[in-house]
């Protein structure tokens, strides 16, 4: 091949040349040309040899017959009629969950109550742990429904949150001085049912309630007078809609996923 | 390549999902789908399994079967499943299949007729198709298949760009270049190939000239 370099006559044309596939043009100029050129006609009777020897490589036999029985078709070749064949409309689908999920994403994100969205992001703490422990504490105190108090209630009261959703407790301590020791500068714990009600328990000692709640936030709390709060009353807006967004956004994740694995699936095998 | 009316009957019904239908045109092709696939994979086993897929894929994708151009167009089925295969194996190679064909030597002298060749000629041919297949196994897929279809099944340029998704220049290009990596490797061996060179020369004008 090397010695082809120097000819004007290049490896395809004699490649086609050889299946009768040089246009006029060209094939005259390349039958000219091996007139005088040995290397190129050696060339050329190699290419031949070599089609002629490829020409009678033996025909296989199938071993067996191929054809394709009832099972195989049923099984296989249809396996989701709906929507094989159809990767645009797989596609839009794949487009809406991933819209749907960055709306979602959205909405959680920017719609909560920016102490909280600090609270949640800079304390790791579990959402178990917040609707257990710490929340719940802000609904039952926060019967006014006053949300940016709530909010701020709840970041104020709790500088720090453990993992395993205990935490260190350190609001100033109210005058009126009523609060144990033990909750002005001390531990809390999710599962401390004796010092934080539950809004499910509206019926919680009004005393206790008071208390902590004026530990947090005595101002606000002194002039409400707070304690009889109605779990229906309770105003946590990020309480309320961050179960079903949660549920949304995990639903729409795996929608997307289910949908774009489907695709890439469906689309591989359309090549084939 | 005009289809045969009765073929393209079997076309229009195998669209329909006709399965004996389909199976008629399995029937007619099997052996040059599996014959295409043992040259691209140099396994019977992997060729089997191959042809299989290919006949299942054809009848999934039966809708888009047209009449004209059928058997080019199983070729290109077949040719991606081993296209596929060939991929495969080279992110596993541990799972190399890639041996001659042990019973293709079986039926090796079919028909040499028309060569004016002695006996000892004949078992150099045999030889040398034992090497070809060898070297083409060694070719970049494209240009094996490329190479395949054209000298080993007889298709045209258009009938090759067709099987390949591809224009009759890269067809083209991808033969030529596949010959000459052939033939580099068949000049290693002159005992097998000079002689057959001499030998296309001599009759060149009964075996060419088309």
């Amino acid at each position: 091949m090397f010695f082809w370099r120097k000819h004007p006559i290049r490896d395809v044309d004699l490649s086609a040349y050889v299946d009768g596939q040089l246009e006029p043009p060209a094939r005259d100029r390349l039958e000219a040309h091996i007139e005088t050129c040995t290397p190129c006609r050696e060339a050329l009777a190699e290419l031949r040899a070599l089609r002629s020897a490829l020409q009678e490589l033996p025909p296989a036999t199938a071993p067996r017959s191929f054809a394709l029985r009832e099972a195989d078709v049923q099984v296989q070749a249809k396996p989701s009629p709906l929507l094989a064949g159809q990767p645009a409309l797989l596609g839009g689908l794949a487009s809406v969950a991933l819209v749907a999920f960055v709306a979602l994403v959205g909405v959680d994100v920017l719609g909560q109550p920016s102490a909280q969205r600090d609270a949640d992001t800079t304390s790791a703490m579990s959402p178990e742990a917040v609707e257990d422990g710490t929340e719940m504490r802000i609904s039952t105190n926060n019967a006014a429904g006053d949300d940016v108090d709530g909010g701020n209630l709840w970041t104020s009261g709790l500088e720090t949150v453990e993992p395993d959703g205990t935490g260190t407790f350190s609001s100033v301590p109210p005058d009126d001085g009523q609060v144990p020791k033990t909750n002005q500068q001390g531990e809390i714990g999710i599962t401390d049912e004796t010092t934080y009600s539950s809004p499910a328990t509206p019926e919680c000692p009004p005393d206790r309630e008071c208390v902590q709640l004026r530990l947090s936030d005595s101002a606000n709390d002194e002039a409400e007078g707070v304690p009889e709060a109605a779990p229906g009353l309770v105003a946590e807006p990020a309480d309320d809609s961050r179960l079903p967004l949660r549920v949304g956004e995990a639903a729409a994740a795996a929608v997307a996923l289910v949908a774009g694995g489907s695709f890439a699936l469906i689309w591989r095998r359309r090549r084939v | 390549m005009a289809a045969p009316l009765d073929e393209q009957e079997l076309v229009e019904r195998s669209r329909a999902g006709d399965l004996d239908a389909f199976n008629s045109i399995v029937v007619a092709y099997q052996d040059r789908v599996y014959s295409l696939c043992l040259r691209m994979l140099g396994s019977p086993q992997a060729a089997e399994d191959a042809a299989q897929d290919a006949f299942l894929s054809a009848y999934r994708n039966a809708g888009r079967m047209r009449g004209q151009n059928l058997r080019a167009w199983l070729f290109r089925i077949a040719a991606n499943v081993c296209i596929d295969e060939i991929r495969r194996r080279r992110r596993r190679p541990q799972l190399s299949l890639e041996t001659p064909a042990p019973d293709s030597d079986d039926d090796r002298p079919l028909d040499v007729a028309d060569s004016a060749a002695g006996p000892e000629s004949l078992a150099l041919r045999g030889e040398l198709s034992e090497a070809l297949q060898q070297e083409l196994l060694g070719l970049p897929p494209d240009q094996r298949l490329a190479v395949i279809l054209c000298d080993v099944e007889g298709l045209s340029y258009d009938e090759i760009a067709v099987s390949m998704e591809s224009t009759v220049g890269t067809v083209k290009s991808r033969i030529s270049r596949g010959r000459a990596r052939l033939r580099e490797s068949l000049r290693a061996r002159p005992e097998l190939f000079g002689d057959l060179v001499r030998h296309t020369e001599g009759s060149r004008n009964v075996i060419v000239e088309e």
